[in-house]
């Protein structure tokens, strides 16, 4: 007998059933592979993505932005999801290391049915993931404040930009404080594009600057700036500094005294809980500008809130930036059932077509030559119970084009096809 | 003048902050040789200490700066008692290994307690005024307490048993358990007492900072290249070498901007690196 | 002297070797080549994730790779490997930056940055070893750079940081870079790499630096970093330069991490100063230690445990990584602190100390012959220690005789004294003089260079090497190397010639310490307590080796035996209280009641 046809006895014996039912389970294998489009088609789920901090030094932030990534994803659901189909939410912790949002961001960008991330929290992280999802065609919703110069026509910004929030904070700290404004900015791209801002607008405003520092994000002894500020007299202190070891300013300039004498207006301050950091005598009186707080009162908030407590009972305050992410998920719904089909450069198109989108803040439209949005902005202040009393609302306030230094960024013009950075000049 | 004055107050209370957060790691390193890389979690753990005893039982502050070493201490002596005694012997690395290995433990445990942002305490004592400035009269607390705590390292290892027997075995172990020295018990009380320090440094320093559980990671970096400049002597050493870095940085971050202070730090180090790579105090003769 | 002396069975044996070796290699061969071609294949089938995965570990397993050469084979631990390999992350950034809009390609980039690791290596490395910096300092040292770099790094925000077209970015990083790209020959290339072909490339780049590695290790200089780590002293009293060794080792180290740091760029197509931090520093060495560094093999395992522990742990217990990292990491120092990989070869029985077969013939022949000149002497030595003068001016001349013995009572300055003539100390004042040439302030592994042996109290050897690759390192730095089978004869060790040196008895290692002594044919040499811890009959043997020696070296003995210099025959200086107290035979000594009188303690007589 040859080998051939002893292999052949083989077959028909007892295990003959079984090689039928694997090359059958083969051959359907290959066929689906082969036949990728088919197959999506009937895939009766449409699969988005979100990439935040749940471990790790910036947890506190990327925690609460997953949940209420979960939320939104869970009640679009229950309304009937999008185009007829449900929604499955893709979590990937970055556990507060960039490395991971270039991997999850390279992952995301090789998975052919995640079509949309709502993720990042810095800056930083954005810029590890954004070029990566761009390049793959995946759309990236941010929901975080940022100071500008992404020119990306895949990339949405969903929160303020310096210009919507320090805009009306000057007006409040020229009004309520005075004319000299001192800046302290966390010094890395951030806080510089932040004070050219400053500058620019506070001089518009007739105001003027009597003294601007940069501090490295380790440090924590302020008393060099709090010594420098003692001798300018400023009325007011424009703050832009950021993380945890810069929560030591306020407590330090509270332990002069000087808070009593001084406003402080910050467009960061609360992002991370600072509030309720510092004792309410140390962060009394400090001035914040967001679209979202919670204490906003209009129905659509409150339906946000109590959707969201009945999910997570035990989770803390909202602050602006989950709030966003709830934005970011409606606007990319409605776009996509404007267009029809999640097709990228059809949901941009929508995108920048689309109405305003009712949100817990009030109406948010996107601006389509930044690609961001024109929103309410409400300046808040910190009471002596570590909580925010909304003291002024500002309607609709547009975000800027410009990039500081650097001209502007015009997503459905000159800019239609970019996918870049600008980097501002300071 | 009155600018004079307070900048030089704010150079002395970084000269005695870098003294607070480096001490116990310069007794650690210097006696045992041990590089006990969860030092940064063990200032978290005297500051944390401190701002619950305050916040939750409303313990008045002092009391609960006075009650952080002794959690530290604990904390570090079960650590000692279970692992660090037992590789004394095997290479450096291991110690260090294990000592990173405790530190992301007590990181996480800390952030499943208390949250990543917990709430922090004021600074008590108001301002004092000098001229047209004001600063916190706490630096007058910071200031004494590294005082205190250079004194008390000096008279504990030169007047006390203890310290004699513990600077003989760092000098030559061998000789020492050969002359029937309790080096166990030394090493442990030794660790202990690095842990200690280490948490009260922590909790002298939580009114004027933002305390969490990446304070540790905050102000490792700064500890160790203190206690890396010192060199062998390890009291005065450790003295010199914080006058250094405390007072280039501090002086330029005054005098020019906070970025130069952090810069010319980093310079001063590399500078005396580079002269002296096993610290200042490598040529003096006096072994503390 | 000649071949035909060998012994019968260590010709055929010295002539089946090659040929063994040559298959045992060629099998070895075969493997990792049928390995390779293994896992390319099988990268094929991998998903998407699972590539980008084993890129970002592939990357990672390459800065292992460095520190385990360096730690692990070279004995320097470097506690800032991570710098070197994320200096190279951003060379590749800013070359791929500035070259791919041009070029189209960046494996300019890439080599770049392998270039950029192995200099900032070399730099440092020079800082550190000409600096005489060791074990502990060494490690905190380097630890201390890797903060300062982040320091530096994280601070260059503004638009005046730049490099060309790559802005630094501060804390931001810079993004946006170029994948692999290779440059467009041929009609291939010019484009970026998919996930797969990155893959695949990465599998053979890895490949490739392994395999160099692995050669690298197992020849001379191998050989040499090898000593290196088993035993520092005795590479220097074998006249090398250890300085220059480690040096040369850490540039390799760098070039390799620097590689790895351009690989994880064009992986993340990003760089941020995180990569400089004290975690990833701490990870680095985790990773070595968790693998092993016993093998270049542990670099991939240990990276493959822990970044699987650090996925894995979040579906253990969610948000719980840090903690359950270190758990990994505590249990791993306690119960396995030499690595997985070293402790379960132990537990399999595998491994183990595999000699090295050079393939030149390493100067098994070497030339005969006595040195021609033999002579030591020292001129009016001083030499004190803060306020203590040990040495109080010392003349003696080492050279007229074949033998001499050196004695003195407790704190007479003998330690000091020799090591003086070793170059250990530099004397305050006089000269040293080794055949008319004044290496008073010479160093010690220069003066061995020009002809002075030296032989320490405790067995100096190489314990993990062979006796064979013992005499290996003292043959390849000697100018006049002689011939190692004879020289192994001539103390009895040539029935020895494969074991390894720490299973001789104490003995045996004192005889091998004074062959690798006399494989350099040394003029001088210097022998401090031969005798020591010998048995009776083995100090017979040793009285009969050094006489037998006497005819072709001045040979200098410090002792104490009394009967043990009686039997050298030799001339005698005593030293007492840092000076000559007396010279002359042993029997002239013995019977100075002056002498007498300095060993019991006794007020001294006039001298």
């Amino acid at each position: 007998m040859s080998e051939k046809s002893k292999r052949v006895e083989f077959v028909k014996g007892s295990r003959a059933f079984n090689r039928r039912e694997t090359l059958k389970l083969g051959l359907l294998g290959a066929a689906s592979l082969a036949m990728p489009a088919v197959v999506r088609a009937e895939d009766p789920v449409l699969h988005v993505a979100s990439l935040f901090d749940l471990t790790g030094n910036l947890n506190i932030y990327g925690i609460q932005e997953m949940n209420v990534s979960r939320y939104a994803i869970e009640s679009i659901n229950a309304a009937g999801g999008v185009l007829g189909k449900k929604l499955m939410l893709h979590e990937y912790d970055t556990q507060s290391k960039i490395e991971l949002y270039s991997r999850y961001a390279q992952e995301v960008g090789a998975n052919d049915q995640i079509s949309a991330v709502v993720g990042c929290f810095t800056g930083a992280s954005r810029e590890a993931a954004r070029p990566v999802l761009s390049r793959n065609k995946k759309l990236l919703f941010f929901p975080t404040i940022d100071e500008g110069g992404e020119c990306d026509k895949y990339c949405f910004m969903q929160g303020t930009d310096c210009v919507q929030q320090e805009g009306p904070l000057l007006d409040w700290a020229i009004k309520n404080g005075g004319k000299k404004i001192y800046v302290v900015a966390a010094d890395y791209i951030y806080g510089h594009v932040a004070n050219a801002w400053t500058k620019s607008l506070a001089e518009a405003k007739g105001a003027s600057l009597v003294g601007t520092e940069f501090i490295p994000l380790d440090v924590s002894d302020f008393s060099a700036t709090i010594r420098r500020i003692q001798a300018a007299k400023p009325d007011v202190i424009m703050s832009n500094l950021v993380g945890n070891n810069h929560v030591a300013f306020y407590r330090q300039f509270a332990a002069a005294g000087l808070n009593k004498s001084i406003r402080i207006v910050s467009p960061v301050f609360g992002l991370g809980n600072e509030e309720k950091v510092l004792s309410p005598a140390e962060g009394a009186g400090i001035v914040v500008a967001y679209s979202y707080f919670e204490g906003l009162d209009n129905p659509e908030n409150k339906a946000f809130l109590e959707g969201f407590r009945k999910k997570f009972p035990e989770a803390g305050v909202i602050a602006d930036a989950p709030a966003q992410v709830w934005n970011g998920w409606h606007q990319w719904k409605m776009a996509v059932e404007a267009a029809g089909s999640t097709e990228i450069d059809k949901v941009v198109e929508a995108l920048e077509k689309a109405a305003p989108f009712a949100g817990p803040a009030g109406p948010v439209r996107l601006d389509p030559q930044s690609h961001r949005n024109i929103q309410n902005v409400h300046l808040a202040q910190v009471t002596d119970k570590q909580s925010y009393e909304i003291i002024e609302k500002f309607e609709q306030v547009a975000p800027t084009r410009e990039v500081v230094g650097a001209g502007t960024c015009d997503l459905t013009g000159k800019d239609k096809t970019s996918h870049r950075m600008i980097n501002p000049k300071f | 003048m009155d600018a004079f004055v307070v900048i030089a107050v704010s150079v002395v209370t970084a000269i005695a902050t870098l003294i607070l957060i480096s001490a116990g790691l310069a007794v650690i390193f210097g006696l045992m040789r041990v590089v006990n890389m969860a030092h940064g979690e063990f200032l978290m753990v005297g500051a944390l200490t401190t701002t619950s005893l305050v916040l939750k039982l409303h313990v008045p502050w002092w009391l609960a700066m006075m009650a952080a070493p002794f959690v530290g201490g604990a904390i570090g002596g079960l650590m000692e008692i279970l692992l660090i005694s037992r590789i004394y012997q095997r290479h450096l690395v291991d110690t260090l290994l294990i000592t990173f290995g405790i530190s992301l433990i007590m990181f996480q445990l800390a952030v499943d307690i208390f949250g990543t942002t917990p709430p922090g305490i004021e600074t008590p004592l108001g301002a004092l005024t000098v001229g047209s400035y004001a600063f916190p009269a706490y630096t007058l607390v910071l200031l004494v307490s590294a005082v205190v705590m250079l004194l008390g390292l000096y008279l504990l290892f030169t007047r006390t048993k203890y310290g004699l027997l513990a600077r003989a075995t760092a000098q030559n172990p061998a000789m020492a358990l050969a002359l029937g020295v309790p080096a166990k018990r030394i090493n442990f009380i030794t660790f202990t007492l690095g842990c200690a320090l280490a948490s009260f440094g922590g909790a002298v320093l939580a009114p004027m900072i933002s305390v969490s559980p990446s304070l540790g990671q905050a102000f490792v970096g700064q500890a160790f290249m203190t206690v890396v400049i010192a060199g062998p002597a390890f009291i005065t050493g450790t003295l010199l070498s914080a006058i250094l870095l405390g007072g280039v940085s501090n002086g330029l971050s005054q005098g020019l901007t906070t970025l130069w202070g952090l810069t010319g730090l980093f310079a001063m180090a590399i500078i005396i690196l580079r002269f002296r790579p096993l610290g200042v105090s490598s040529s003096w003769k006096r072994g503390l | 002297m000649t071949a035909s002396m060998h012994g019968d069975d260590t010709l055929a044996r010295d002539m089946a070797l090659p040929v063994a070796i040559r298959s045992v290699q060629a099998r070895n061969l075969t493997v990792f080549i049928a390995a390779v071609v293994l896992l390319v294949a099988a990268a094929q089938f991998a998903s998407s994730t699972m590539a980008l995965k084993l890129i970002l570990w592939i990357s990672f397993s390459i800065c292992a790779l460095s520190l385990d050469f360096v730690w692990g084979k070279a004995g320097i631990f470097s506690f800032g490997q991570n710098a070197v390999f994320g200096l190279g992350g951003y060379a590749y950034a800013v070359i791929a930056l500035n070259f791919f809009p041009d070029s189209q390609e960046t494996v300019s980039a890439l080599l770049g940055a392998g270039l950029v690791g192995a200099l900032s290596s070399a730099l440092l490395g020079y800082f550190l070893f000409y600096g005489r910096l060791s074990d502990v300092y060494l490690s905190i040292v380097t630890l201390a750079v890797t903060l300062i770099i982040y320091t530096v790094l994280a601070s260059t925000a503004g638009p005046e940081y730049h490099i060309g077209e790559a802005l630094l970015g501060g804390f931001n990083g810079i993004p946006s870079l170029p994948g692999i790209a290779f440059p467009a020959l041929f009609g291939i290339g010019g484009t970026e790499l998919s996930i797969h072909q990155l893959l695949t490339f990465s599998i053979l780049f890895t490949a490739a630096i392994y395999f160099s590695l692995h050669l690298l290790v197992r020849s001379r200089f191998g050989l040499m970093i090898e000593g290196l780590r088993s035993n520092e002293l005795r590479m220097e009293l074998l006249g090398y330069d250890i300085r220059k060794l480690k040096l040369i080792a850490f540039t390799i180290g760098g070039l390799i991490a620097g590689l790895g740091g351009g690989l994880f760029a064009a992986w993340g197509t990003f760089v941020n100063p995180s990569v400089f931090s004290l975690a990833q520093a701490a990870t680095v060495v985790v990773w070595v230690m968790v693998g092993g560094r016993g093998s270049l093999l542990g670099a991939f395992i240990g990276v493959l445990i822990v970044q699987s522990a650090a996925d894995a742990a979040d579906l253990v217990i969610t948000e719980q990584t840090p903690l359950l990292v270190g758990l990994l990491l505590v249990g791993v120092v306690m119960l396995m602190p030499d690595g997985i990989v070293p402790t379960l070869a132990r537990w399999m029985k595998v491994g183990g100390h595999r000699p090295r077969e050079l393939r030149a013939r390493l100067r098994e022949q070497g030339h005969a012959g006595a040195a021609a000149d033999r002579r030591l002497s020292v001129a009016d030595i001083a030499k004190h220690f803060g306020g203590v003068h040990v040495l109080r001016g010392i003349t003696a001349a080492f050279g007229d005789h074949p033998i001499h013995a050196i004695i003195g009572p407790n704190g007479a300055g003998k330690s000091t004294f020799f090591n003086i003539l070793t170059g250990r100390h530099r004397p305050d004042h006089g000269r040293v003089v080794l055949n008319g040439s004044d290496v008073s302030r010479v160093p010690t592994f220069q003066r061995c260079r020009q002809g002075l042996g030296i032989k320490m109290q405790v067995p100096c050897i190489f314990a993990d090497l062979t006796v064979r690759e013992n005499m290996q390192l003292a043959a390849l730095i000697s100018k006049d190397a002689q011939d190692i089978h004879q020289t192994l004869q001539r103390v009895g060790l040539s029935q020895r010639a494969d074991e390894v040196a720490r299973n001789l008895s104490h003995g045996e290692q004192q005889w091998l310490e004074i062959a690798l002594l006399l494989v350099q044919n040394p003029s001088v040499l210097l022998l401090d307590e031969p005798g020591a811890g010998m048995s009776e009959e083995d100090k017979r043997q040793t009285i009969a080796l050094i006489h037998s020696l006497s005819s072709q070296h001045t040979l200098i003995v410090v002792e104490h035996d009394m009967e043990f210099i009686r039997a050298l025959s030799a001339p005698v200086l005593m030293l007492h209280q840092g000076i000559v107290f007396r010279a002359g035979t042993f029997d002239e000594l013995v019977r100075d009641d002056a002498v007498i009188d300095a060993y019991l303690g006794r007020r001294s007589h006039a001298a």
